[in-house]
């Protein structure tokens, strides 16, 4: 058989190609706008200062540093490794499973195990001249892997995901169509990360490749948002989570109007789907995706309709969870979700896998963080597990936590909480985290869910709370 | 562990409610240590509930993108001064 080209792809859109939308504002940061020819220069002084190595952990949380690191890794041909958490043990494990690893940071950490490149751009200059610019970027191979994300498996192990440059490409494209406004080129108002696959699709692949602008901004608050809304021109979609929905819509101040709200990670409400509409006088789109396959679904949640599956993607229904192909995938994806058709492109979502748990649209599995518990010194039995709270309406509700109930005589709850800090995200850490004398295990040394509640709460009692 | 005064002990009742802390003793919160990362094992979504449990109570909101934040959120001590210096109600 003959050899074909492999096809490529640009790296910053396709506006650079013609050297038309060169000062396209893509980016704004503390307040001044970056335009594309920017975002080139900075792009390709980073990648001729990168050390050499196969890989590196983008750790930044400034979100202008993690594009740029991102796509000057990319032109290097180093593989961008995104590990779901910043907690040391995670980090260190990747870096164990990944040889010739550099961490990639934006601010002095004191984490010396691996050697470390501290990304800076030149300040930017007024106005920015685009004479000197670079002619060339060179396009990406659709096959080159420039990204692994990783998931939560249950044998406890992170599972890679690897991502090629023409999978990003191609589901991106279907995703800025399933979310951004037709005629208009918004900008992105983000309160989520880019380490996980729904930021990192949402707020750096859609701006870096052409889609939309980003606010560079970190808003956490009601009232960052707020502020940082009016500071970003219209129009401005908001990409956030159903956990900071809930604090926005108990917001007692006005929000500055927006083309559009996106809404993903956790289940979202009727409720709080129809308050956040009446907030932000905004339709709200809500996403389904995983880190395997990225966004596959949109719908508007104040309508309770089905999901609809965007173009490029196919789903069936299968006994073990949910089978999603698409040809710019390597291959089939199955995902723990189980779901029920309606028609051919639609679907109604009915569950998922009972070891899978998202808190804040992290992921983990029970089994996981149970082998974590157990691989404590000290820890001779234990179970990491969600107690039923009442959830009919997440806009009064906290977020859901773990429970533990521990059995580490000598040890005290702080040390095993210390312990388990170095091993899982914050987000999964159990609340409460119980001592006992032994597991309530059945003869089959299994533990029965309701002898776990009675435990959790004859021991809620004792404490008062 | 240094004494509550009268705001930190309402605050530190406030986050045991508001954050669900089940077995913790308001009483029992040392001004001095840290909140997020200590032994109470605080993350960014506690952050969230908190500001919304504390505009709610004491009238005014938090903001997170000023080089205070580190700092007004270290501990239960360094919170309630910001309260108290903040607070409408």
């Amino acid at each position: 058989m003959a050899e074909q080209p492999v096809p490529h792809l640009p790296l910053i859109g396709p506006g650079f190609a013609s050297a038309d939308g060169l000062q396209d504002v893509v980016a704004w940061r503390d307040s001044r706008p970056v335009t594309r020819a920017r975002l080139l220069k900075d792009i390709l002084a980073v990648s001729r200062a990168l050390p050499d190595h196969a890989r590196v952990i983008n750790i930044c949380s400034d979100r202008y540093l993690f594009m740029v690191g991102f796509a000057a890794a990319v032109i290097r041909g180093q593989v961008t490794l995104m590990p779901p958490s910043r907690v040391p043990g995670v980090i260190v494990a990747i870096a164990e499973e990944y040889a010739d690893c550099y961490l990639m940071v934006d601010a002095s950490t004191a984490d010396g195990a691996l050697p470390q490149f501290r990304i800076s751009v030149d300040a930017p200059v007024d106005p920015d001249s685009s004479a000197d610019l670079p002619s060339a970027i060179p396009p990406v191979s659709i096959e080159q892997v420039v990204a692994v994300l990783f998931t939560s498996g249950s044998t406890g192990k992170a599972m890679p995901n690897p991502k090629r440059w023409g999978t990003l490409v191609r589901g991106a494209a279907a995703t800025a169509q399933a979310i951004l406004p037709a005629s208009r080129h918004v900008t992105v108002v983000t309160t989520v990360p880019p380490q996980h696959m729904y930021g990192f699709e949402t707020t750096m692949l859609l701006p870096l490749l052409g889609h939309c602008a980003l606010q560079c901004d970190r808003p956490l608050f009601p009232e960052d948002v707020r502020q940082t809304l009016g500071m970003t021109p219209e129009p401005r979609l908001l990409i956030t989570t159903p956990v900071h929905l809930r604090t926005f819509v108990e917001f007692s101040g006005d929000m500055p109007p927006v083309a559009g709200i996106v809404c993903a990670t956790a289940p979202l409400s009727l409720q709080l789907a129809q308050a956040s509409e009446r907030k932000f006088n905004a339709p709200l789109t809500e996403v389904f995706g995983s880190t395997e396959t990225a966004v596959i679904a949109v719908r508007r949640t104040v309508s309770d309709e089905p999901w609809k599956v965007i173009e490029l993607f196919d789903v069936e229904p299968h006994q073990e969870g949910t089978r999603v192909r698409a040809r710019h995938f390597p291959g089939e994806v199955l995902l723990q979700d189980v779901i029920e058709l309606v028609g051919d492109r639609h679907f109604r979502l009915v569950g998922r896998n009972s070891d899978l748990i998202n808190i804040a649209g992290k992921r983990a599995s029970l089994g996981d963080l149970n082998a974590k518990l157990l691989s404590i010194a000290g820890v001779r039995d234990g179970v990491v597990f969600m107690p039923d709270r009442a959830t009919a309406d997440d806009s009064g509700s906290a977020v859901q936590r773990t429970a533990a109930l521990v059995v580490a005589p000598g040890m005290t709850r702080e040390a095993i909480l210390s312990a388990m800090r170095q091993l899982i995200d914050p987000a999964f850490l159990p609340r409460p985290l119980m001592l006992v004398d032994a597991l309530p295990r059945n003869e089959t040394s299994k533990l029965p869910r309701a002898a776990l509640l009675t435990l959790l709460a004859q021991h809620g009692r004792d404490t008062g709370a | 562990m240094a004494a509550q005064s009268e705001i930190e002990l309402e605050l530190a009742r406030l986050i045991v409610s508001a954050l669900n802390l089940e077995g913790v003793s308001p009483e029992g919160i040392d001004p001095g240590a840290q909140l997020f990362g200590g032994p109470l094992g605080l993350d960014s979504i506690d952050a969230l509930e908190l500001a919304l449990a504390i505009s709610k109570r004491y009238g005014f909101e938090l903001r997170s993108d000023d080089d205070n934040n580190s700092r007004i959120f270290a501990s239960l001590g360094s919170l309630a001064h910001h309260v108290s210096t903040l607070r409408t109600v």
